[in-house]
């Protein structure tokens, strides 16, 4: 679950983009942020995973206010988090097999288990044959099915996905919403997407908020 | 290929900090077995009215006395036993004053000595002080000089070779700073996010420890044919491999986490 109360996000003191942001998103929900561009969306999303401070009010992500808290903390929340990047940061060094065991690893899983598990994922976004291809071998469309597996690939609680489609053409647009929408359909897991353009035949229940002038409110 | 060039990028500077102390461990078990062998060549003789009370003094010029030795006067007199007659050399006996050897614990330095001299003329019972010594004082000097600048060497090339090993440390996290962020995005630690660079300087502590400790080997083996007969006569090396190698291994690796934890701390701290 994610609550926020008042809260105020900034990147420097002087200028506020989120100003009093009041919102609950519950377990297995599927949410979009929209707004225009530079609205705010992707520091929101940030700041849900402690990259951008929170300045005033309180966030409270799977109990954890990230208001005030510890490295250690945010660590550990972090990695109950799945996160799929518009740039997909994937790690050119590794693998994409050895991308997705990444969070596995991190998570105390052994090579054998998080490599039985990648396979599992690589099949799942039928990516199979490329398992010992390097990132940059691969198109932006498959780079993003492989960020959606690494974040799906230690079962998290909320996978965040900033602009997880902005790059990508049509169809590798609908297969990374489709895979989204399975995670949060079958695994139950709460998905939280910023996006300029939500898709409009998704075929699942969401909810959406909007962000205007540092405002959030939600869209009915 | 990579990884070889940034193994040897920290196995080099460690090498030269290694070797360096090496070298002085060496030289300090030389000037030691120096030191032992000439104060076995070397003696304070003085000389006293009346029987002189050995546990009077127990060091002079701040070295310590190991014995004091009484000189038999008829080994004195014996070389005028030809030229003497028994009552005369009775005589000269009875005549003669006391002799006694003083052993150092250690062979004194050039001051040490003028020192132990004085202070050995203001006991009122010596009537006279010589001191006996072979021409151990120049090999000694120079020894002594060569272990001095080797520690001052060994002192640059440690500050040294930790500036590099920080610098490759440094260079290592600007390289992968990308992989360094992915990771912590999700979760990871910076001593995970770290790794590879972790377990490359512990493996190039590992590769110095066994060259140095393969040519320290090398040399207590061969040392005989390595240095002239002469010279091996005289300095014979004679310590501990075994501990000699923990000491490497010691500051092996010390060198390495030290700069590890140095630059994982500022890294954690910006």
């Amino acid at each position: 679950m994610i609550e926020a109360k008042d809260i105020y996000l900034s990147y420097n003191k002087d200028k506020f983009v989120i100003k009093k942001g009041n919102f609950t998103i519950n377990n297995h929900e599927f949410i979009f942020i929209g707004g225009s561009s530079g609205s705010g969306k992707s520091t929101l999303l940030k700041s849900f995973y402690g990259e951008i401070p929170i300045q005033h009010g309180s966030l409270n992500i799977n109990g954890m206010n990230l208001h005030k808290i510890s490295s250690k903390s945010l660590r550990a929340l972090r990695r109950d988090i799945g996160i799929v990047f518009q740039d997909f940061k994937l790690i050119n060094e590794y693998t994409i097999e050895e991308n997705i065991m990444l969070p596995l690893k991190i998570n105390g899983y052994s090579e054998e288990v998080s490599r039985e598990q990648a396979k599992k994922l690589l099949s799942h976004v039928k990516l199979s044959h490329r398992a010992g291809f390097h990132p940059e071998e691969l198109s932006g469309g498959e780079q993003q099915r492989v960020s959606v597996a690494r974040a799906l690939a230690h079962n998290p609680k909320i996978i965040l996905a900033d602009e997880p489609t902005g790059n990508l053409d049509d169809y590798s647009a609908d297969v990374v919403w489709n895979l989204l929408k399975g995670a949060n359909e079958q695994l139950g897991i709460t998905v939280v997407v910023v996006t300029h353009r939500v898709p409009k035949s998704l075929g699942l229940k969401f909810r959406q908020l909007s962000i205007e002038d540092g405002i959030i409110y939600e869209v009915s | 290929m990579k990884y070889l060039k940034n193994l040897f990028s920290f196995v080099l500077p460690l090498l030269t900090v290694l070797f360096s102390f090496l070298i002085y461990i060496i030289l300090n078990d030389v000037v030691a077995n120096y030191e032992n062998k000439i104060s076995k060549d070397y003696s304070i003789v003085i000389v006293t009215h009346t029987p002189f009370d050995k546990e009077s003094i127990g060091s002079v010029g701040g070295v310590d006395i190991e014995s004091i030795e009484t000189l038999d006067k008829d080994e004195i007199i014996k070389s005028f036993r030809n030229k003497l007659s028994p009552n005369s050399l009775d005589l000269l006996k009875k005549k003669l004053p006391f002799f006694y050897k003083i052993h150092l614990e250690r062979y004194p330095t050039k001051s040490e000595l003028e020192l132990a001299i004085k202070e050995l003329k203001t006991i009122k019972n010596i009537k006279r002080v010589e001191s006996f010594q072979k021409d151990h004082t120049t090999i000694y000097s120079l020894l002594s000089m060569i272990q001095n600048i080797v520690i001052v060497i060994f002192f640059i090339s440690l500050v040294f070779s930790f500036l590099i090993i920080s610098k490759q440390i440094k260079i290592w996290f600007f390289e992968h700073a990308k992989r360094i962020s992915i990771m912590q995005l999700h979760g990871a630690s910076i001593i995970y996010s770290a790794k590879p660079m972790i377990k490359l300087a512990l493996n190039s502590s590992f590769i110095s420890l066994i060259i140095v400790s393969i040519a320290l080997i090398i040399f207590t083996t061969n040392t005989g044919a390595l240095i002239d007969k002469d010279l091996y006569e005289i300095i014979k090396i004679d310590f501990n491999i075994a501990f000699v190698i923990f000491k490497i291994a010691v500051l092996s690796f010390s060198i390495s986490i030290l700069a590890i934890l140095g630059v994982l701390f500022k890294h954690r701290l910006s």
